[in-house]
């Protein structure tokens, strides 16, 4: 069949189905307003408890220092629709977390990928030839050309919580396509170097079943009561697993956690059902 | 005036009911002939052709959904009109759409023989039924509308990149549905 006749043939689906947009789109602008609304509580309540942290402080302690010393500032832009955490070489402790140089040299810098903006700072994105071309979740940042910083992938940005990637796409950012480009998978810190192992895990996580924080709220807390929600949340915290996977290439792949209880991976703002328990 | 009411007017063969119809729906049958053939004066001509066309058809016809009957009306003459004119230079947003759905049929003349277009739309029907709203009025908005992707974002109140890999997924799960119900596209 050619794709001309198919868009031909989608013309005759439902009328329904055509008009239906006007309908929706009310719902769809409460439900934008509620998310506002939700936001600007969110940022209230932040403000009334970092208030009371504040006034409950002892007056001998520099307030300043204490938030500097308790607070690690991120600096993030976005990028191709996602946030982008900007590392110089001044934070070893996360350039070594990354297995990334603390100097960036002119033949690491490759072709320039397009702008980023922040709070803080404007610039362009390159790519950070060590890595090769499939990798874009590691990525140079400069605002002048000249020095540089590494920008690491950190999530897209949704804008609804029903939004989600599948363990595919997710992959691909980091320039993985099949298990034999993960080189190893730790949980809690246990690594996993066998490559059967791997593969196993890695096709439980690409055949999961892949959803948004909504879905995910619903399937684990949905229809109960408060109390059971409480011990829900104490059992996915006690029982959950840290995850961090390095790639063939080099490339490490952070802030993952692993819920047993459920079996469902926690991933940039995506979850995942594994059909099997992983790790 | 109200649907029914402008429809009842065609069947009554009222010549002023076509100046009604096209002020009540004469922006929305041109964004879509827009989105099809690209150029305005083009789309200009396709949607007079559709006041024409419905003109025509009323009589043996009384539409349900007026908004929608004028749509397909106008969809048909547009994407018919890209043919005719466009078969050496393909360009604009309707370029992209048909790639895209090629990545759901074979590009086989012998195959689309063989298919019973009405079955396939059931088949497009009881996909669509599955899907969440949001996801069918993305769907819709690309395929049926031919809507450019920032608009549909922007329709939506989400990322463009959202909706490329919505639509991606859409269109392999569209695959999927059409070969589990036995379609060989």
């Amino acid at each position: 069949m050619k794709k001309e006749l198919l868009f031909e043939v989608i013309g005759g689906i439902d009328d329904g189905y055509i008009t239906e947009e006007n309908i929706r789109k009310k719902s769809g602008n409460i439900a934008k307003y509620a998310a506002i609304a939700a936001s600007i509580l969110l940022v209230a309540a932040i403000v009334v408890v970092w208030g009371a942290v504040e006034n409950k402080l002892p007056p001998d302690i520099d307030k300043d220092k204490f938030f500097d010393d308790h607070l690690e500032s991120v600096e993030l832009v976005t990028y191709n629709d996602a946030y982008y955490q900007i590392i110089g070489g001044e934070d070893v402790k996360t350039l070594k977390k990354f297995n990334l140089p603390s100097r960036i040299t002119e033949d690491m810098v490759g072709e320039k990928l397009g702008e980023a903006a922040g709070g803080k700072c404007e610039g362009d994105i390159y790519r950070y030839l060590p890595y090769g071309e499939s990798c874009n979740a590691v990525c140079l940042f400069s605002e002048d050309g000249e020095s540089y910083k590494f920008a690491l992938f950190c999530n897209f940005i949704h804008r609804d919580d029903s939004i989600y990637e599948t363990a595919d796409e997710m992959f691909a950012i980091y320039g993985v396509s099949a298990a034999e480009d993960v080189a190893s998978i730790a949980f809690d810190g246990k690594t996993i170097t066998d490559r059967e192992e791997i593969a196993e895990i890695f096709n439980a996580i690409c055949s999961s079943e892949a959803m948004g924080n909504a879905q995910f709220q619903q399937n684990v807390f949905g229809g109960r009561s408060e109390d059971e929600q409480q011990r829900l949340s104490t059992e996915l915290a006690e029982n959950c697993a840290e995850v961090r996977m390095e790639t063939t290439a080099g490339v490490v792949i952070e802030n993952l956690l692993y819920y047993r209880t459920g079996q469902y991976l926690h991933w940039s703002l995506n979850y995942y059902k594994t059909a099997v328990q992983i790790g | 005036m109200e649907d029914r009411e402008i429809v009842e007017r065609y069947w009554q063969r009222d010549s002023d009911v076509i100046a009604v119809t096209a002020e009540k729906y004469g922006g929305f049958c041109m964004k879509i002939s827009e989105n099809i053939v690209g150029s305005s004066h083009t789309a200009e001509e396709c949607v007079n052709d559709t006041w024409l066309a419905a003109w025509n058809s009323m009589p043996q016809n009384r539409p349900n959904n007026l908004k929608a009957y004028l749509g397909k009306i106008v969809r048909n003459i547009s994407f018919n009109r890209y043919k005719r004119t466009n078969t050496l230079k393909r360009g604009g947003e309707i370029a992209v759409v048909l790639d895209e759905l090629a990545e759901c049929v074979s590009g086989r003349e012998d195959v689309e023989q063989a298919v019973d277009e009405n079955a396939l739309i059931c088949g497009i029907n009881a996909f669509l039924a599955e899907l969440p709203t949001d996801k069918r009025e993305i769907f819709v908005r690309r395929y049926w509308y031919a809507e450019s992707v920032k608009d549909i974002a922007k329709r939506c109140g989400i990322s463009e990149n959202n909706v490329s890999v919505t639509l991606n997924r859409l269109r392999k799960k569209l695959a999927e549905h059409l070969e589990r119900e036995g379609f060989v596209l």
